[in-house]
């Protein structure tokens, strides 16, 4: 059954630059698998999921883990950050499948398989929460310059000029790449945790055992569990990455690929988010007060005295570039969806006169967070505490959805899940609802729980 | 005229701006529904406390 109306024959096709540059990018993507050639076919293919697992190590990702280093060192948090990422590529790979079958968005989808009520409440969610997460991320980047003696208005100004930048590059695949290779810089917490001569055994027995275990398991535990989890699965991705797959064109030939992209993904951002724990289980071993630690330049100031300067440095840098990435993909991912929604165009393959929309909503929304952060005495606090009682909230609806989607057999046909696929995916969803809910309640009554 | 003979007929432009058939939802998933309705009328207050509680405490 066609859930289309009758499609245009090939006499009404009027090609646009959006079509004819993605048939160019299909045209390398088939070369390369009819030539057998696999390593330059993942190459071709490798791009949303890296990006939307690097992205989501964000500024106040990377400031989470450095909490829970600083507070219980490297023990039962690091298997806990590798569980988190399975976690979170169960839930992506449905939104490879989705964009390959269906070729459209995420809120597209929404809108018009569950009608307007949820279709605009996922869009005024997702922009919301995308507006103020923005936000942080130029607290991020801000925090990071700071470090390096830095104005506000110096860090968040060329912030804000980088992502217009990569705006202007109006080729998705050139976006991808530049994003690609910025997002190597989240590997700087790498170096940055060598500086801090780690225990390699006491790694390798944490990641074995989960042992040592944390102790008090009082709320700060509980709060360091959920703000985990909150920094490696949020509504964004699902909609950034369904997206951006269809943006690149992918189809069900390419799902081994895109897997393949998602898992690599995955196992980066858990590597630089280890990282992140092992660099900060310094300031653990050296017994510094972490409720003084609060943004990125706090962190690489604590450990200059203890990893050295090159160590504080790199961290630092890894902040900035966190807080950037983010911003980039964030940006996108609202423009993605209110173009998704509005039936407008919503590609990086446009031109500006053809993507008033789909770059209006990145450059103003960027414009409004680079703008806050630098109002004297603005809420950056209350914002903060906000986005996250927001995406935990509204985690549960958002994957709801997917679930429902991915087991629409109309729209996915023989990529619909599975049995195996959903109770994989049922598993983490309620289990990551559960966690959201739970943030979400002591967030907002912090004393339910004793310390 | 260009070759789009490397696109599939769902990913051109003319063809993904039809929007799809709306779901013939089961009252399983309705009752999903409305039940997630409840939960978002019980998460937009809880924000807008969690954000003028933060307010107060600076």
């Amino acid at each position: 059954m066609s859930l289309l109306g009758s499609l245009p024959g090939p006499d009404q096709i009027v090609p646009d630059r959006e079509d004819v540059l993605r048939a160019l990018d299909r045209a390398r993507v088939q070369a390369a698998r009819a030539a057998g050639r696999g390593m330059s076919l993942f190459w071709l293919i490798l791009g949303p999921g890296v990006l939307v697992m690097l992205g989501e190590n964000d500024g106040p990702s990377m400031v989470s883990y450095a909490t829970t280093g600083a507070t219980y060192g490297v023990g039962f948090f690091a298997p806990f950050i590798v569980l988190t990422f399975v976690m979170a590529f169960v839930v992506q790979e449905m939104t490879v499948r989705l964009g390959a079958a269906t070729h459209r968005g995420h809120s597209e989808l929404i809108f018009q398989r569950f009608g307007p009520f949820w279709g605009y409440f996922a869009l005024f969610d997702l922009a919301f929460g995308n507006l103020l997460t923005l936000v942080t991320e130029f607290i991020a980047i801000q925090a990071g310059g700071l470090y390096f003696g830095a104005p506000p208005w110096l860090s968040v100004g060329l912030g804000g000029l980088v992502v217009f930048a990569s705006l202007a590059l109006r080729r998705y695949v050139t976006w991808e790449r530049a994003l690609m290779a910025l997002a190597l810089g989240n590997l700087l917490f790498v170096p940055a945790a060598l500086f801090a001569h780690p225990d390699g055994a006491k790694l390798v027995t944490a990641l074995a055992t989960w042992r040592p275990l944390p102790s008090p398991m009082g709320t700060a535990f509980l709060t360091l569990i959920l703000a985990n989890v909150g920094a490696t699965v949020t509504p964004w991705m699902i909609f950034f990455q369904q997206s951006a797959v269809v943006d690149k064109g992918l189809t069900r030939a390419d799902l081994p690929q895109g897997r393949l992209d998602t898992a690599l993904g995955a196992a980066v951002a858990a590597i630089t988010a280890i990282a992140t724990l092992v660099v900060c289980s310094a300031l653990f071993d050296a017994h510094v007060d972490v409720s003084k630690l609060n943004d990125g330049a706090d962190f690489a100031t604590a450990l200059q005295p203890l990893i050295g300067s090159a160590g504080a440095s790199l961290f630092a840098l890894g902040v900035i570039e966190a807080g950037l990435l983010a911003a980039m993909t964030i940006s996108t991912s609202s423009s993605y969806a209110m173009g998704e929604v509005f039936k407008v165009g919503h590609s990086h393959n446009l031109d500006f006169k053809h993507g008033k929309l789909f770059f209006g909503v990145a450059v103003v929304s960027t414009l409004v967070a680079g703008t806050v952060v630098l109002i004297p005495g603005a809420p950056l606090v209350a914002m903060t505490l906000t986005v996250n009682v927001i995406a935990t909230l509204l985690m549960a609806p958002a994957l709801l959805f997917l679930l429902l989607l991915a087991n629409d057999r109309e729209i996915m046909g023989e990529l619909a899940n599975g049995r195996l696929a959903n109770l994989a995916g049922g598993v983490c969803i309620v289990a990551i609802s559960l966690i959201g809910a739970i943030y979400g309640v002591i967030t907002v009554f912090p004393d339910l729980l004793p310390k | 005229m260009s070759d789009l003979s490397s696109l599939e007929p769902g990913q051109l432009t003319s063809v993904t701006r039809m929007p799809l058939a709306r779901a013939k939802l089961g009252r399983g998933v309705l009752i999903l529904l409305a039940l997630m309705r409840l939960y978002v009328l019980a998460a937009i207050p809880i924000v807008a406390y969690a954000f003028i509680r933060a307010l107060q405490a600076g």
